[in-house]
């Protein structure tokens, strides 16, 4: 009996580490640095260049999206181009995207092409419902991302196993909010009955051990 | 004997494991040439698209205009953009699922001032959600699910017999949880432990 527990913890164990990993964590109410590491792009490439034009406050720009379902969960990716504008067009400060709600993500932003605009940082919102990549930098006087150049690859891996439509916003004194695909709502209609069926799992072990 | 049974299970436990950790993607479903045939026909058309997951049986006209006029297609911003459309005899656009779909996103294409229906179904036929949508030529971003039982079809129509067309239709199947999965687990080892109980009592064998 006592061999046996010891190999239901270690598969616990197990599956407690299959869960964590990776780059940078972003936690709920969290900012930090961006790394310069290049996503993993393993898995099913779900959704492949969707594309969004950018059209505000000056800005004429666009958005590609590509996802790719990996053994963690949805992985998705974002890059932002900026070409044939005027180089009096406005500089775009802040990119944000939503519906990470009770997901573990990381995150970073990678130079995929020598010249392209990293962020200077990422921060999370304390619900964790939102994360920003800002290009902006006041103290260094760099107004952010300009025309005519292209950002980083900007990546979010999250645990979510469900994948919807959501949100993107680009936050420049105005806000312009474009359809982007984001991590969907977890259902858990089983979960509870099952966890019933463990806690009596429970119990017949103790009863055998009396 | 008792040992080998739990030993067994153990290996089972961790057989449903590692498949759990295999979760299937999402399905997306764009009606664009390069994966599905335009019906140059006019009125209604039935489809069976094979997925990874299953079949996707569907009812309209893939097509790209929308009385007569081409529509800008919200991805790409082209006049090219190919989407299923409802037609004038069935005046819906139907949707069955072989396998269990736990929710679906799709863009909402209605001409000014018409407004659109949805609805979802589970396996036996009962409605699970509805909704309603006012066309004004822009493409509308609509979302449903998850829902407690699984969604088997779904379909869109509009009140008046007008038409409308639904584009980049992305289904998420049903995944199994691996928390959920490993609470089984022990539920099942549970299960066992009680007729090892039971066991012992008949034989009259004193609990160790």
């Amino acid at each position: 009996m006592k061999k046996f527990l010891i190999a239901a913890l270690m598969c616990a164990c197990v599956l407690g580490m299959t869960s964590t990993a990776k780059a940078v964590v972003l936690a709920p109410g969290g900012v930090a640095a961006i790394t310069n590491s290049a996503p993993a792009l393993l898995g099913t490439h779900v959704i492949v260049g969707y594309n969004q034009s950018v059209v505000y406050d000056s800005i004429t720009a666009s958005i590609t999206q590509d996802v790719y379902l990996n053994s963690t969960g949805y992985l998705f990716l974002y890059r932002i181009t900026r070409s044939g504008e005027p180089t009096t067009n406005n500089s775009v400060h802040r990119f944000t995207t939503t519906d990470f709600t009770g997901f573990a993500t990381d995150a970073d932003a990678y130079q995929s092409v020598v010249g392209d605009d990293l962020p200077h940082f990422m921060d999370r919102s304390g619900t964790g419902n939102t994360i920003g990549f800002s290009f902006e930098n006041l103290s260094s006087g760099d107004l952010g991302l300009a025309p005519n150049t292209n950002s980083a690859i900007l990546w979010i891996q999250t645990n979510t196993q469900y994948l919807t439509m959501g949100t993107g916003n680009f936050i420049n004194g105005g806000v312009k909010a474009v359809p982007l695909y984001a991590p969907g709502v977890v259902p858990e209609p089983a979960t509870l009955s099952l966890l019933g069926l463990g806690i009596l799992g429970l119990f017949g072990f103790r009863r055998r051990k009396v | 004997m008792r040992n080998k049974g739990l030993i067994l299970l153990l290996l089972c436990g961790l057989l449903i494991l590692g498949f759990s950790g295999a979760a299937q993607a999402a399905i997306l479903m764009n009606f664009d040439p390069t994966a599905f045939t335009p019906d140059t026909a006019t009125g209604s058309h039935s489809h069976t698209y094979t997925t990874a997951l299953g079949n996707v049986t569907f009812n309209g006209r893939i097509w790209n205009e929308i009385n007569g006029s081409p529509v800008a297609d919200h991805t790409t911003g082209t006049t090219s953009g190919y989407f299923l459309k409802n037609t004038t005899d069935a005046k819906k656009v139907t949707m069955n699922f072989s396998f269990d779909v736990s929710s679906f996103s799709l863009y909402w294409l209605g001409l000014s001032g018409v407004t659109m229906n949805g609805a979802t179904y589970d396996a036996a036929g009962n409605v699970l959600g509805t909704g309603t949508s006012t066309g004004n030529k822009t493409w509308v971003f609509q979302s449903d699910g998850p829902y407690t039982s699984p969604i088997r079809s779904i379909a869109f129509w509009t009140s008046g017999g007008n038409n409308m067309a639904i584009d980049d239709l992305l289904i998420n199947p049903v995944v199994p949880e691996p928390t959920s999965l490993s609470l089984l687990g022990l539920g099942l080892l549970g299960l066992f432990g009680f007729k090892g109980n039971k066991n012992l009592k008949k034989k009259g064998v004193k609990k160790i």
